[in-house]
């Protein structure tokens, strides 16, 4: 596909989502609402994947941080304002990601990978046990909030739809923007070569533990987003399956920023259907994880390899293992 | 805390580190040889744990620990097998590798689930082993020991295939440098299956080892895996060595963890994990990736 051609695509499929309320019966609405949620996940996993070439496995802890934070917020501090609740999801996970991004940072991508997941799931077992938080059973009872200077009510659904849509339009717009900004330009230097970079002078730690905070920032909006959604907060949202689901949708989509939050939305409602029908549908699922990493053409591995190997050769500079 | 106290909880810490390293070896020779990262691994642990879990007769110890490394032999050449369909996709892509085996893991706990109904099952420590060591206030399980000397023993044999064999020269030769050790004429494939049934063998293994003392339950399959994962980072992918200290460092921060910051035991082996990669950014001996 062209590029105007994939514009029109996404403008299109942009239009049909906005236009939801319109076609759709109030459940469906809700699924799409929470597949919006599921794409700003993969969105902010997209961010690390495509431009440092970081693969996370462990966003569930920064959406799972930010559920939890606007839980406690409205259940325990009596927050009634959305953007109040927003800022302190993305403040605190922002906060706890910071140790996260240092260690993180200093790891090349398989490390990367499996220290996100350990972080995650350590997170997980202490929101399990941790009765302050509500322990196994998650925070219930977390009711809509006010929606401040807008003169909207958001307990409905159709506005908390158009709600979720705005947020994430938004982290769109914001992650598009820092992709062209110089700052961008800089992950970019640093995924294609980390020693050159630090050559010319760049912090490099310090740019990959900024990005991995950005990202984490925009998973925690899709954390508070999802804990209003659905108005609980468990250690469910801290397991892998989140994280697993924002890396598959990336591999799903390629590269480009729209189509992670499409396939989401689709992901969502499929998800929805297959575990109407069994209750063993984590297996099916595990199933399409398999079949996705299995399907698709064997293109261009062997000239690739040729290439890299040739400018192994040429280049002085020490190449890392990938 | 007494003394007494500080010095049970640290040979229960490497008593724990020294099954883990069972665990974490087979996962980081896979990932050091074929850069596979294996995420069945916890999976495989968790069933081979369930199937030792069934021989609780009389006698049935030795069998118990037998069949979970047959069940984790197997299990792990049905990854293996699964990965071969599409090996040059697979292999050299770590997306690709995380989703296959997440996929994979997700199939092998719901399998355990459907089962074994998703309830924890135990498996009475051996006659020969039963019991416990007293000394001032603390006790001792003679269990225990004899899982850290069974470890220690397995793990003895692992450096010796390892150091003084024609094969484990070759799967050294490999994790320095794959292209090169094909090149000499000696074909991968062969090596790669070999070191997946034997990872998955010492995972089958520690999980009937540890069935005593862990039980086999869900969520196993990630809270092992999570553990690995860190002796991986700490101790450098397909380094022996590494990963022999980073399991004992791991189990002995989970015990003093888990025994005198219960609710947030998770904090110390994060606290460790921070404060070894802070000192040594590349690993305990410099080859994390």
């Amino acid at each position: 596909m062209n590029r105007s051609a994939s514009t029109l695509a996404a403008a299109g499929a942009g239009l049909a989502v906005a236009a939801a309320p319109f076609y759709l019966d109030v459940f469906q609405i809700g699924l799409v609402a929470r597949g919006l949620v599921w794409g700003l996940v993969a969105l902010s996993v997209w961010f690390l994947l495509r431009l440092l070439n970081l693969p996370s496995f462990g966003h569930a802890a920064f959406f799972g941080l930010g559920a939890y934070a606007a839980g406690l917020a409205v259940t325990r501090w009596g927050v009634d304002n959305v953007f109040l609740a927003l800022g302190i999801g993305v403040g605190v996970t922002c906060a706890a990601a910071l140790p996260i991004a240092a260690v993180a940072a200093r790891l090349g991508s398989i490390g990367f990978l499996l220290i996100t997941l350990a972080f995650a799931e350590m997170l997980r077992s202490l929101a399990m046990r941790w009765r302050a938080v509500g322990g196994s059973d998650g925070l219930t009872g977390i009711a809509r909030p006010g929606a401040g200077p807008l003169p909207v009510d958001l307990a409905g659904p159709v506005t908390w739809f158009y709600f979720t849509l705005a947020c994430t339009v938004l982290c769109l717009l914001l992650l598009w923007a820092v992709r062209r900004s110089a700052f961008g330009g800089v992950l970019v230097g640093i995924r294609e070569s980390e020693e050159r970079m630090r050559a010319l002078g760049y912090r490099v730690e310090t740019y990959k533990a900024a990005a991995v905070v950005l990202s984490a920032g925009v998973a925690a909006v899709a954390g508070v987003l999802h804990a209003y959604l659905i108005r609980f907060a468990s250690p469910e949202d801290l397991s892998a399956l989140v994280s697993a689901r924002g890396l598959i949708l990336v591999v799903l989509a390629g590269s480009a920023l729209v189509p992670p939050v499409l396939v989401a939305i689709a992901l969502t409602f499929g998800e929805d259907l297959v575990s109407s029908r069994t209750e063993n549908w984590l297996a099916l699922m595990g199933l399409l994880y398999v079949v996705v990493a299995l399907s698709g053409r064997e293109k261009d591995r062997a000239p690739r390899r040729i290439a890299l190997a040739v400018r192994r050769r040429l280049d002085p500079v020490p190449q890392e293992k990938p | 805390m007494s003394l007494a106290q500080a010095v049970l909880q640290l040979a229960i810490g490497l008593s724990f580190g020294l099954l883990l390293f069972l665990l974490a070896s087979g996962f980081t020779l896979t990932f050091g040889l074929a850069g596979f990262v294996n995420l069945t691994h916890g999976a495989v642990f968790l069933l081979s744990a369930y199937v030792a879990t069934a021989f609780t007769g009389p006698g049935g110890y030795v069998t118990a620990v037998l069949a979970a490394g047959a069940t984790g032999t197997v299990l792990s050449l049905l990854v293996y097998a699964t990965t071969r369909l599409r090996w040059g996709r697979v292999l050299g892509d770590e997306l690709k590798q995380v989703l296959l085996t997440f996929g994979l893991l997700l199939v092998f706990a719901e399998v355990a689930r459907v089962r074994w109904d998703g309830l924890p099952r135990s498996l009475p420590a051996p006659g020969f082993a039963d019991g416990a060591w007293r000394f001032a206030d603390a006790s001792f399980p003679v269990y225990r020991a004899f899982m850290a000397a069974a470890a220690l023993a397995l793990a003895a044999a692992l450096w010796w295939l390892q150091e003084r064999t024609r094969f484990g020269a070759m799967v050294r030769a490999g994790v320095d440098d794959r292209a090169m050790l094909e090149a000499t004429g000696v074909s991968a494939g062969p090596i790669f299956l070999a070191v997946f049934g034997l990872s998955g063998l010492l995972a089958g293994l520690a999980a009937g080892l540890a069935a005593p003392v862990l039980g086999a339950a869900m969520g196993q399959e990630f809270s092992v895996l999570v553990l690995a994962f860190v002796i991986v980072v700490l101790g450098g992918p397909g380094d022996l060595r590494g990963a022999f200290l980073a399991s004992l460092a791991v189990g002995v921060a989970d015990a003093y963890g888990k025994a005198f910051l219960p609710t947030v035991a998770e904090f110390t082996m994060m606290a460790l994990v921070v404060a070894v990669l802070a000192w040594r950014p590349r690993g305990l001996f410099g080859g994390a990736r």
